[in-house]
């Protein structure tokens, strides 16, 4: 009874083939890219292939996560008085939320309309809340001030610093789900700010001859002069 | 296109019809662009480590503003203020739960890194986190995750350069495709008993040229002599006996699709499951070369003439996704062309029998003489109201539905249910054994 010529639902391997040959794109162009796009012709059909960005999205936001709470811990390490507590808290809030974030990607959080129910009207105006507050910016700060409320401990503020840079760049490539060779063109300037760091936190340590305002003032002046020179010289 | 062995076919109806928005065209985008996130976030760490380092005078805060405060040198102002961006979807016409792509091409970003974001439409599933595209190339995945015909969403464009300090941000339409609903599964095909002088593929009851054997009879000048059947001519004394063969013949098939009310689960709403059930029928029964034809019942009547084959059901399909052309108030089947509504024709009716009009529409139907078969589509019941009110408006409900029924029943309507989920065949198979009855009373 049935034709030939009239059409009929291509059968489920056959489609996920086709997707699985579209999502590999025209000429090959671009195998990155095919990634999400094997993702969805995985489907309900090939699951195990579906998982892949989202995997490695999943350890991007880990490693934001992880050195997000690393910093806040450290800078905080000893923690003694309320207002260490209360610096602790914000930094690690600004980390959570953050995480929050980037876990959830926009697309996933639906638009809550008039006929939405209070939970989903209350989640996506938390989500737009979090999306719209700097909460890597306020973790950075609140770790920052964290460090500065211990005593002078060069080689350990160093390290937070190093570690807040490594935050703030793993952050970046979690939400843009990019990996982590984009960041190759900037190696040069991160080796030349670590050099700096390290020429900083090296005249911190190194005993003051005349103890007073000044010489610090001037250990200051010399490592703000030094990363000025730094930013003139590099070959940009 | 999705179908196999039309897509010549489909090309040619695509051609024909309004081109999905922005197919395969390039559009000039005008990015705005601005500092990024990350440049926000190392400007933070910079400032701040500085700030520390002057008002605590420690000088290791300024070391640890180092590295972010060179990242930041990296500042470039040589931004592209124009791009060109072109989706080209892979097919524009797909069905219920098929995945496409669209091919994004973005020229005239320089050496800025292109990242695509979908913003895609509720029923419509794409990539969720962004894609890269290097070269400007990327492929965006599509699933459909439900008929219609609308975009498909927009596609934000975000360029960034070597040091992800900048960023430009533009936003392309992505191209509209139609989708089909998903035809349910209908291997069977009810036949009448009489059928129109027209060729086709049915045996009829009368003699004809057809390859069914129909009996055996005298011969008579005039007949074909390898329709002499000797063993039975040897029998009968020597008096020549031929075979006679059936005649082949289609019949006429109306698709009457209630469209008048959408209620339950998004993707099992009446509406859904009566195109659903209407795609599969139309595809069943121009299998067996009959015409068929399409007749839509929302605010107004619209119509498809019967016809047949390949290119039918496209039209059929197309008239589906288009909805009522005129809104007209017009809900009598009387008026409608002889060509819209052939006489004797089967009538097949997709409906959540909700609309008392459609009812007296069916009755009137059936008095005419046509075979009329009632595929109920409604799976949803009010349920709003809790407690004993509720209960009782919606035992009430029923009532009035099971009151509907059996009126139609009475009348020689017969009456299936369709859950949406099972073959189609199933409810349909007391009536696909036998061929059915139409100009007469009684039950089908």
């Amino acid at each position: 009874m049935k034709r030939p010529g009239v059409p009929h639902r291509r059968p489920a391997a056959e489609r996920a083939k086709r997707a699985a040959a579209l999502a590999g794109g025209p000429d090959g162009a671009g195998q990155a890219d095919a990634k999400p796009a094997a993702a969805l012709a995985g489907g309900p059909d090939r699951p195990g292939q579906a998982d892949a960005p989202a995997l490695a999205r999943a350890r991007q936001v880990a490693a934001a996560g992880l050195l997000g709470g690393a910093c806040c811990a450290w800078a905080a390490w000893p923690a003694t008085g309320a207002a260490q507590t209360a610096l602790l808290v914000i930094a690690a809030g600004c980390v959570a939320a953050d995480l929050m974030r980037l876990a959830t990607p926009e697309a996933a959080v639906g638009m809550a309309d008039a006929f939405s129910s209070i939970t989903v009207r209350l989640w996506s105006w938390g989500y737009g809340l979090i999306r719209q507050l700097p909460l890597a910016e306020g973790a950075a700060l609140a770790a920052l001030i964290l460090e500065a409320t211990h005593p002078s401990r060069p080689w350990h503020t160093g390290l937070l610093g190093a570690a807040l840079l490594c935050y703030l760049l793993a952050t970046h490539l979690a939400e843009s789900s990019a990996p982590a060779r984009v960041l190759r063109p900037q190696l040069p300037a991160l080796a030349a700010g670590l050099g700096l760091l390290i020429l900083g936190v090296g005249a911190a340590m190194l005993p003051a001859t005349a103890p007073g305002l000044g010489s610090g003032s001037l250990r200051v002046l010399a490592a703000v002069a030094a990363i000025i020179v730094g930013a003139l010289a590099l070959p940009l | 296109m999705t179908a196999p062995g039309g897509q010549a076919l489909a090309r040619e109806v695509a051609a024909r019809a309004d081109p999905p928005g922005g197919m395969g065209r390039s559009t000039e985008l005008a990015p705005r662009w601005g500092v990024s996130a990350h440049a926000r976030r190392l400007l933070t760490l910079g400032l701040a480590g500085l700030v520390i380092a002057v008002i605590t005078r420690r000088a290791e805060f300024a070391g640890a503003a180092a590295p972010a405060l060179l990242l930041l040198a990296g500042w470039r102002r040589d931004q592209p203020g124009r791009i060109d961006a072109t989706a080209r979807p892979s097919a524009t016409r797909i069905f219920e739960g098929e995945q496409t792509a669209i091919e994004m091409v973005i020229t005239g970003h320089g050496e800025y890194d292109v990242e695509l974001v979908v913003h895609a439409h509720e029923s419509v599933e794409s990539a969720r986190y962004p894609v890269r595209a290097p070269a400007g190339r990327a492929v965006l995945p599509v699933l459909m995750t439900r008929w219609g015909r609308r975009p498909t969403g927009i596609c934000e464009i975000i360029l960034r350069d070597r040091w992800r300090l900048a960023e430009g941000r533009a936003v392309l339409a992505l191209p509209r495709i139609d989708c089909y609903p998903e035809p349910a599964e209908q291997h069977t095909t009810i036949l009448l008993n009489r059928l129109p002088n027209r060729l086709g593929e049915h045996p009829a009851r009368a003699t004809g040229e057809g390859v069914e054997f129909g009996g055996v009879r005298e011969y008579v000048p005039g007949d074909r002599q390898r329709r002499i059947n000797w063993p039975a001519t040897t029998r009968r004394g020597g008096r020549l006996q031929v075979n006679t063969f059936a005649a082949e013949r289609s019949q006429d098939v109306l698709l009457l699709v209630d469209a008048s009310c959408d209620v339950g689960e998004a993707g099992f709403t009446p509406l859904d499951l009566a195109l659903r059930g209407a795609v599969a029928a139309a595809r069943a029964y121009l299998a067996a070369s009959d015409r068929v034809g399409l007749i839509t019942y929302q605010w107004g009547l619209s119509w498809l003439s019967p016809g047949h084959g390949e290119r039918h059901f496209f039209k059929i399909v197309e008239a589906i996704l288009a909805g009522p052309r005129t809104r007209s108030r017009e809900y009598s089947l009387e008026r409608l062309p002889r060509s819209a509504f052939p006489p004797g024709a089967m009538v097949l009716v997709f409906s959540p029998l909700l609309d008392q009009r459609f009812v007296e529409t069916l009755r009137d139907l059936r008095e005419r003489g046509h075979f009329v078969l009632v595929i109920d589509v409604l799976n949803a019941e009010p349920g709003s109201i809790r407690g004993s009110i509720g209960r009782l408006g919606r035992r009430y409900w029923r009532m009035e539905q099971q009151a509907i029924r059996f009126s139609l029943h009475e009348l020689g309507i017969g009456v299936v249910h369709w859950d949406g989920r099972q073959s189609l065949d199933l409810p349909l198979a007391p009536y696909t054994r036998r061929a059915q009855t139409s100009r007469r009373r009684g039950r089908g």
